[in-house]
């Protein structure tokens, strides 16, 4: 009945009350909706990273996260890492790859490149190269292909079907090259990866690099986020110290630190809208208590103990927060599902590509969404009616009576 | 005049609640200036790292050159550009610069670098490359031409295992487009914000370069220095009327052309920022509607007795509306008292980040350290934006104060 | 002795102008007693009824109720003993404006904690003592001044009080629903033995009372009882 009574007493001053919930909508709806575009924006940035060239667990050799050097490689070409990621349900796909630094040189200019020796059939399973093709096609039929990014072949000049030579440096340590002809150009949303990877047959990588059969890493996609993990521990307990196994987040830590930056960043925009909103709710609570201290007078001469008017107030200013919340909630919430195709951000795509972030940014939301704002609005709202909670029970009975 | 004093009377009758209103204007004012003065100071350093590290405040290259950064496109450095370069007092320092792509090894771990040749006598007078050198020295400006020094980025060395003293292999294509490779010697390693650049920036000197690359005395850009980064614009207007006339005639390009990635991710920043300080804004907003439309109807009868005698209900809207500007300005007064000295403080205190953001700020290229910077403009906008709110949130209130009915007001009570 | 107070002081300061509201008095009610404190505006009535109620603390002197010591008990067992063994009539009636007639009668009961069956049960049946059967659900502002009072009266009974206390329940009613409120708490007295102390100036109140208690000047100036009617 307290409650009862807590909530009927909000609405003794509709308007009062319907402005307090419409800062309190207004400040949780816009937050939620602003942190959703920077989680999308930073959720995008980690699956570019993901799909084009991380995927979620990369095994190399021992030492190579150290000194990736070219010599440290898996010399059975990764067959055992391949069947021990197979051996269980968590596996989706893997694939092999050799990467190591080289120059594509064009008929117009040169670039320095990362080369990646990629299986043709198995890679579209692993990254999204093959559907980020823009021109062209992946690999084809004819032998000795490459497929660059649209932004290198810009900068070497060429187009599809033109021919670039690749040099680097062999496991020999020898300067070698190979010429190749520019099969397909693809575009994905990291313009650093665009402008700076060549792709080649595994085989064909290899063979430039005297390598024989081996390959640098094994690339592997889980089933599911929740299950990379379980994959990766696997591979550790199977492979122990023969190889090194590495999930997305060991190998970009910075990734792993800017979801991590967000997320304490949520917690500082709603403790600001907040303590804003508090001195609001602490107003109109004050207010409210102030025209009730007769009414409060006779709640304590029926014999209703000081503490209980306290919860009456506190409870008062949990509802109104409370209901504020989850209507700015469902509001944001509803902003964010009209903008689910995206936010066209395409004046700022040469920024957001840099930072592997593609023009188009839907907005994401996450559990902890709903729970920091109520967290958070718990608290506030707590402390904004602990003043109005103490003036409420200043008076004596009597007094409180005698007043107007 | 006794509209405002009524105005000042009105604020004045409950303390508490005008208290409580002030004190959140006085946080919104405190959090939207002194959080736009540290996104500025963040804002400023960012450019003034990316502007010192590499592209000076304006880049002068051939047209074409910054689309694809190659060979092809090239400035002939003569004694009239140079002379021209000189005569403009805008410039406050200008190098330039031949840019080439090579693999650098050691053995047999190679990697691809972005070679750049700098003139080791005017390198300094536009960027900090030369103070960066944390390991051996940077190149000297008097060795010979075929000295073949070069400065490694601290963690490209780290990848090649080169150390200082040692000579590295570079390999690369030259204009001709033939093969070229030669043995530089290792004499610095530099230690740089950005840590991609770090990881791929090697230096030699450019006449070293100019050979390496058969490029003759080509160069491919000039980068140069204004007094300050928003001197831009004026030193971009007096080299473009100071180099009319040269045939071909180079490019100007404002450091926003060189780098529109860094200037989008800034707008994108500042986007973000005021999207916060707005809902900010409009919280406190309805916090002054609230205490205005409730001191409004609390004083319904008094209102109505004013009308009574004779009051026009345009004085009583004035007389709401002016008590609303005055809690406003009275927050506004108290939270730039506060947050005015406690952005001088941080402007004199920069603020170290800790671990985690350092390693954000790594990811930003960009040193980890937060200078905030209070500029004029921040104070008086903030200031407009309160006003501005205060404003909108009294006119209703205000104008139902205005259509206070005599009679229901004195019957209402 | 149910209600007992000895000596009871109580010194107003107002700008430094003080005054005594009470200056010395004794008083004794019996259980089943129907009376009055009478006096002129300013002679300490509604003071009196404070202290006696456990809304106010003394300067100086004693108040018990059954034996008990109001100064011997905290600020929660005086609650607890206002909810427990005291009702309170107001002048005003002072009813919860957002709770009806029922919900204001039940809240005492459930500050009790008595089960919401049995107080709704207590509810309906008190509301249909004092006469205001089926207009349970109706709220205060929806009612008459006399039927708001009946809620308070209905209210103050619920849960059997050793005493009620009626500051000036008649004054700001008509003399016609003065009257019948009057008839019905007599009647309460009457049937079902609740003892009643009245604070009022009144005439109509001092003559239905059966023990009028004189107050002037913070004292008692003359306790006067009737032969039983």
């Amino acid at each position: 009945m307290l409650l009862r009574l807590a909530w009927r007493n909000l609405w003794r001053n509709p308007r009062r009350t319907a402005i307090v919930l419409a800062a309190v909508a207004i400040g949780i709806a816009g937050s939620l909706l602003s942190m959703a575009v920077n989680y999308g924006m930073v959720d995008q940035m980690v699956r570019t990273a993901i799909e084009t060239e991380l995927g979620h667990i990369q095994i190399h050799a021992v030492g190579w996260e150290d000194d990736p050097k070219l010599e440290r490689m898996l010399a059975d070409g990764g067959r055992a890492a391949e069947h021990v990621l197979a051996s269980g349900p968590e596996l989706r796909a893997s694939t092999r790859r050799v990467r190591v630094d080289g120059l594509a040189i064009s008929a117009r200019g040169s670039a320095g490149v990362a080369v990646m020796g990629v299986e043709p059939d198995r890679e579209p399973a692993v990254s999204v190269l093959r559907d980020a093709l823009l021109d062209g096609e992946w690999f084809g039929q004819s032998r000795l292909r490459a497929v660059i990014g649209q932004a290198l072949a810009d900068q070497l000049e060429v187009d599809v079907g033109d021919k670039i030579a690749v040099s680097v440096q062999d496991a020999l340590g020898e300067l070698t090259g190979g010429g190749f002809r520019v099969a397909g150009t693809f575009r994905t949303s990291s313009s650093d990866f665009d402008r700076s990877t060549v792709l080649l047959r595994l085989a064909e990588a290899q063979q430039l690099l005297a390598l024989g059969g081996a390959v640098t890493e094994v690339v592997a996609v889980a089933r599911d986020d929740d299950e990379i993990d379980a994959l990766a521990q696997r591979a550790v307990k199977s492979l122990g110290g023969t190889a090194e196994v590495r999930t997305w987040s060991e190998l970009q830590p910075l990734l792993l630190y800017m979801v991590q930056t967000f997320d304490m960043m949520a917690w500082y925009l709603y403790a600001a809208v907040f303590i804003a909103m508090a001195f609001g709710i602490a107003n109109v609570l004050l207010m409210s208590v102030h025209e009730r201290t007769r009414e409060i007078g006779m709640l304590r001469a029926m014999g209703m103990r000081r503490g209980q008017v306290i919860v009456l107030v506190v409870l008062e200013s949990l509802l109104v927060t409370i209901v504020g919340v989850v209507s700015g909630l469902g509001i944001g919430f509803a902003g964010a599902l009209a903008l689910r195709d995206g936010i066209d951000l395409s004046a700022f795509a040469e920024g957001l590509a840099s930072y592997g972030v593609a023009p188009r940014i839907a907005p994401v939301l996450r559990p902890s969404d709903l729970l920091i704002p109520l967290v958070v609005a718990g608290i506030t709202a707590g402390l904004a009616s602990w003043w109005p909670a103490i003036r409420a029970t200043r008076y004596r009975p009597a007094e409180a009576l005698r007043r107007s | 005049m006794s509209e405002l004093r009524l105005a000042w009377r009105n604020v004045g009758r409950n303390p508490r609640r005008t208290a409580l209103t002030v004190a959140a204007t006085v946080f919104a004012v405190l959090l939207v200036v002194d959080f736009t003065a540290l996104t500025r100071g963040v804002h400023e350093k960012m450019i003034e790292d990316s502007v010192r590290l590499r592209s000076g405040h304006a880049m002068l290259a051939a047209p074409g050159y910054l689309a694809e950064r190659s060979l092809d496109h090239f400035l002939e450095l003569d004694s009239a550009m140079i002379a021209r370069l000189d005569a403009v007092p805008e410039v406050e320092g200008w190098a330039p610069r031949v840019v080439g792509f090579a693999l650098v090894s050691q053995d047999v771990t190679s990697q691809g670098v972005a070679l750049l040749g700098v003139d080791p006598r005017r390198e300094s007078s536009v960027t900090s490359l030369p103070s960066r050198v944390v390991d051996g020295r940077f190149l000297s400006a008097d060795a010979e031409r075929g000295a073949r020094e070069i400065v490694l980025g601290k963690r490209l060395a780290e990848r090649i295992g080169a150390r200082v003293g040692d000579r590295v292999l570079v390999y690369g294509v030259a204009y001709t487009l033939e093969s070229a490779y030669e043995l530089f010697t290792v004499v610095g390693l530099a230690q740089l914000p950005d840590a991609r650049l770090e990881r791929t920036l090697a230096v030699v000197a450019m006449a070293d370069l100019q050979d390496f690359l058969a490029f003759g005395d080509r160069v491919s850009e000039v980068a140069l220095l204004a007094r300050s980064a928003d001197r831009t614009e004026p030193l971009r207007q007096a080299l473009v009327s100071s180099l009319d006339g040269l045939v071909p005639a180079p490019m100007v390009h404002p450091w926003p052309e060189v780098m529109p990635d860094l200037e989008q991710i800034l707008i994108l920043d500042d986007a973000g920022l005021y999207i916060m300080l707005a809902i900010l804004v409009v919280v406190v907003g309805f916090g002054i509607l609230n205490t205005i439309l409730m001191a409004v109807l609390e004083r319904q009868r008094e209102l109505g007795v004013m009308l009574a005698l004779g009051l026009r209900p345009s004085a009583i809207f004035r007389v709401v509306f002016l008590e609303s500007i005055l809690l406003a300005g009275l927050g506004l007064v108290l939270g730039l008292g506060l947050a005015i000295p406690i952005g001088l403080w941080m402007e004199a205190h920069p603020i170290v980040m800790g671990e985690q953001l350092a390693g954000l700020s790594e990811f930003m290229g960009m040193e980890p350290v937060i200078t905030s910077n209070l500029a004029f403009s921040t104070v008086w906008k903030s200031a407009l934006v309160i006003l501005v709110v205060a404003t909108v949130a009294s006119l209703y209130p205000a104008l139902k104060a205005g259509r206070a009915n005599p009679v229901d007001a004195l019957r209402s009570l | 002795m149910l209600l007992e107070a000895v000596g009871l002081v109580k010194v107003y300061d107002t700008r430094g102008i003080t005054t005594r509201a009470l200056d010395g008095v004794d008083l004794e009610i019996g259980e089943g007693e129907f009376s009055a404190i009478a006096g002129p505006s300013g002679s300490g009535k509604t003071t009196l009824l404070n202290m006696l109620g456990a809304l106010d603390v003394p300067d100086a002197g004693l108040v018990s109720l059954d034996g008990q010591d109001y100064s011997s008990l905290g600020a929660a067992e005086q609650s607890e003993l206002r909810l427990r063994k005291l009702g309170f009539v107001f002048q005003a009636y002072n009813l919860i404006p957002v709770f009806s007639a029922r919900e204001n009668v039940e809240f005492v009961m459930e500050l009790q904690g008595v089960p919401p069956a049995q107080r709704r049960a207590r509810a309906e049946e008190v509301l249909e003592q004092v006469g205001l059967a089926g207009l349970g659900e109706k709220r205060p502002l929806e009612m008459s001044g006399g039927q708001q009072q009946r809620v308070a009266v209905a209210r103050s009974i619920a849960s059997r009080p050793r005493l009620v206390l009626a500051d000036e329940p008649t004054a700001n009613l008509d003399s016609k629903t003065a009257d019948s409120l009057l008839e019905l708490m007599h009647q309460l007295n009457r049937d079902h033995g609740v003892t009643f102390l009245f604070s009022t100036h009144d005439p109509r109140v001092m003559e239905a009372a059966r023990r009028v208690i004189r107050l002037q000047d913070g004292r008692v100036v003359g306790d006067e009882r009737k032969a039983a009617s």
